[in-house]
């Protein structure tokens, strides 16, 4: 089975802290047979711990690529990068928001 | 033992919630767990992971009552327990400590203990946001050794009478389960503005200090102590006469709590008549309709850092543009004082430190870092004049040392206007362009600033840095932070008297300008504008309600005349004893 790779922008002021982080993780966890990986630059980070993913702060503006490889991977990889796309529930930073069309 | 007397000390610490108290020390000690360091056997590797599991899931399910119980309460507060939820539930700390139980016969306790350790010291290391964890995850592991070895840990839930804690850092757990009935406020060791003490205190109302040193050993435990939340100061075993003093401020503070209260800027008018405008200090456009209806003259410092601080590239012109909109529309007619970017190079960027600066404060940075980058420069200028049409706004340029970088500021801005209008793009066309004097070359230079600036704003803080070469931040040598010394006020009569030479207005909008000891003072050096952190500004008004012109002219060549800080701080002293007092409301004059 191939690696499915999406990429999602992080579009809220805060960026991404501790609690996107742990929303991040729940997404994640939900898909059992199957690897996640998040990966800013050089960094990367099993989307399953909330510690490795806290220690990717990053900024509003940054780019993210989730990789997920097993079962369900295009599934997970999507709710993944939606979670993130969707700046995480929280106050979308104006500079970054989603531009229609 | 009861009668042995102690002698009052002052600690000195910052300032997170406002508001002053006084009341009982609970110390609550930091004091970990000891635990034995001994290597297990094989056989017993099975129980000890048993053990592991049985606290993390005890702990967990502390956690959930905890939640529920609070029902979303205290915002924020409230979702840092998911916080806690996700880290129990984490595959690779549970894998790692397990890892050493099976593999280097650690104990359940101390394989815990070691793996959360680890992440709190990379935590401390990477600083910014994530800092602000550190004592969260500290939190975590002291209460799960604390179910592995079957201890109790000392509950805040039920307290048995009002009490100030004190302590090295109030986890989030501690905070949300606190008997707040019971609490008149928090002095801590750690703790920024951001952390969870200060979301907790201004939530609940309460003054709080933090970045005392070792203050859970320093206070001990039962002692009296006052908290002044106005200038961060936490004295220990007042004396009579200090108790008196602040009894009658813990009554005026309690009257002017700031959440509720608005101000009438119209009254804010000495004894004999004269007007003082009270405008406010903002650092981002959250809350800015509520500030507005707080009835200040307009906002004396709008700070545009947080359009680039901790971002991988500022917003662009136009959403800047609606960012200060927003602001100006909710102000309407009074002025917005937009300081242009206000920081070093290594800002840009957190994750990439690339040009490390010796000594940043002397660095590129503000107007500097605005010519080195002419086009963020560009942008912003752009943006505030696009906003413009929206209501009275003003712009400055901070850290200028005199009339000629002004001059090559203002160009650049002309320029921008000649190119908007070139666009057919509206903007206000009387848009005044003043400077901020915040380095004392500035202030010595002020005559020939202020016949060129439209306006001028003097930023007590870092021209308190700058002349007496001391980093308040920098806990070593915060008690030579003196915005009083005589040195620092000779150059603000200065940049005053250079401004009323030329009719220009020259406003103060540093923490001094919210400071009720030290506004008669600026008072007495001529400031007719004062501009502060919102929460202050009940608290100035009600002191400019209370003096007179003469009297605070009076302060004011005191203090220059002193010989030192101490000297001056004393007159200051004696002034605030002999004002401070209550008057009869009907002696209050009114305009």
């Amino acid at each position: 089975m191939a690696d499915i790779t999406l990429k999602a922008l992080i579009r809220n002021r805060q960026g991404l802290h501790a609690r996107p982080s742990a929303l991040v993780v729940k997404t994640a966890a939900r898909h059992r047979g199957c690897a996640i990986t998040l990966t800013i630059g050089s960094e990367s980070a099993n989307a399953k711990s909330i510690m490795e993913v806290m220690m990717l702060a990053s900024p509003a503006g940054t780019e993210v690529s989730i990789t997920a490889s097993g079962e369900g991977a295009e599934t997970a990889a999507a709710e993944v990068a939606s979670v993130i796309d969707s700046g995480f529930g929280e106050e979308i930073d104006p500079a970054w928001a989603p531009r229609d069309s | 033992m009861g009668s042995e007397r102690q002698l009052m000390e002052i600690l000195r610490g910052t300032v997170i919630s406002e508001g002053v108290v006084a009341g009982e020390a609970l110390v609550l000690s930091s004091g970990e767990i000891i635990v034995a360091d001994i290597e297990i056997k094989p056989s017993e590797r099975d129980r000890e992971v048993a053990r592991l599991r049985k606290a993390v899931e005890g702990t967990l399910k502390e956690v959930n009552e905890l939640t529920d119980s609070t029902g979303g309460r205290l915002g924020d507060l409230s979702r840092m327990l998911g916080t806690y939820q996700t880290m129990l539930a984490d595959e690779t700390i549970m894998e790692q400590v397990v890892d050493l139980i099976r593999h280097n016969r650690l104990s359940a306790a101390t394989a815990v203990r070691q793996v959360l350790k680890g992440y709190v010291d990379e935590f401390r290391k990477m600083g910014g946001p994530l800092a602000n964890y550190a004592p969260e995850l500290e939190d975590l592991a002291r209460r799960l050794v604390a179910r592995i070895l079957g201890r109790e840990l000392p509950s805040l839930e039920k307290l048995p009478r009002k009490v100030i804690i004190v302590a090295d850092e109030i986890t989030p757990m501690q905070a949300l389960s606190i008997d707040r009935d019971k609490v008149l406020g928090f002095v801590t060791q750690s703790g920024s503005p951001e952390s969870h003490t200060a979301i907790l205190s201004r939530h609940l109302g309460i003054p709080a200090i933090t970045g005392i040193a070792n203050v859970a050993t320093l206070i001990s435990q039962g002692a009296p102590i006052i908290v002044d939340g106005l200038e961060g100061h936490v004295i220990v075993d007042p004396d009579k006469a200090t108790r008196q003093r602040y009894a009658m401020l813990i009554r005026r503070a309690t009257r002017t709590r700031w959440q509720t209260t608005t101000i009438s800027a119209d009254e804010s008018v000495t004894q004999d008549g004269v007007r003082a405008s009270i405008r406010c200090n903002v650092d981002s456009n959250d809350h800015v309709k509520e500030l507005a209806a707080m009835g200040a003259d307009g906002v004396g410092l709008f700070r545009t850092e947080f359009l680039y601080i901790g971002r991988a590239v500022p917003p662009d012109e136009k959403a800047q543009a609606k960012i200060y909109e927003e602001t100006l529309k909710a102000f309407g007619d009074r002025p917005v004082i937009f300081r242009t970017m206000d920081f070093g190079a290594d800002k840009f960027d957190a994750r990439v430190d690339a040009t490390r600066e010796e000594n940043p404060a002397l660095g590129l940075r503000s107007i500097r870092l605005s010519f080195a980058r002419e086009d963020l420069f560009r942008a912003q200028l752009r943006a505030l004049l696009r906003a413009s049409v929206h209501g009275s706004a003003r712009i400055m340029f901070p850290m200028v040392t005199d009339a000629g970088e002004f001059l090559r500021a203002r160009a650049i801005f002309d320029v921008v206007k000649a190119e908007l209008k070139a666009e057919r793009v509206p903007f206000a066309s009387n848009v005044q362009v003043g400077v901020m004097i915040e380095l004392p070359a500035a202030a010595v230079s002020s005559t020939a600033l202020m016949k060129v600036a439209d306006f001028g704003s003097i930023g007590t803080n870092d021209l308190t840095q700058y002349t007496l070469a001391v980093d308040r931040t920098n806990g070593r040598v915060g008690d030579w932070y003196k915005p009083h010394h005589p040195a620092v006020c000779q150059l603000i009569k200065v940049a005053v008297e250079a401004g009323l030479a030329v009719g220009k207005e020259v406003s103060v909008c540093g923490e001094m300008a919210g400071s009720t000891r030290l506004v008669p003072v600026l008072l007495g050096l001529g400031v007719r504008s004062f501009s502060m952190a919102p929460p202050r500004m009940g608290q100035v008004v009600d002191r400019i309600q209370r003096v007179t012109l003469p009297e605070c002219r009076a302060l004011a060549d005191a203090v220059l005349a002193s010989p030192d800080a101490e000297a001056a701080a004393t007159v200051i002293d004696a002034f605030e004893v002999r004002n401070s007092g209550e008057r009869a409301p009907g002696a209050r004059r009114r305009r």
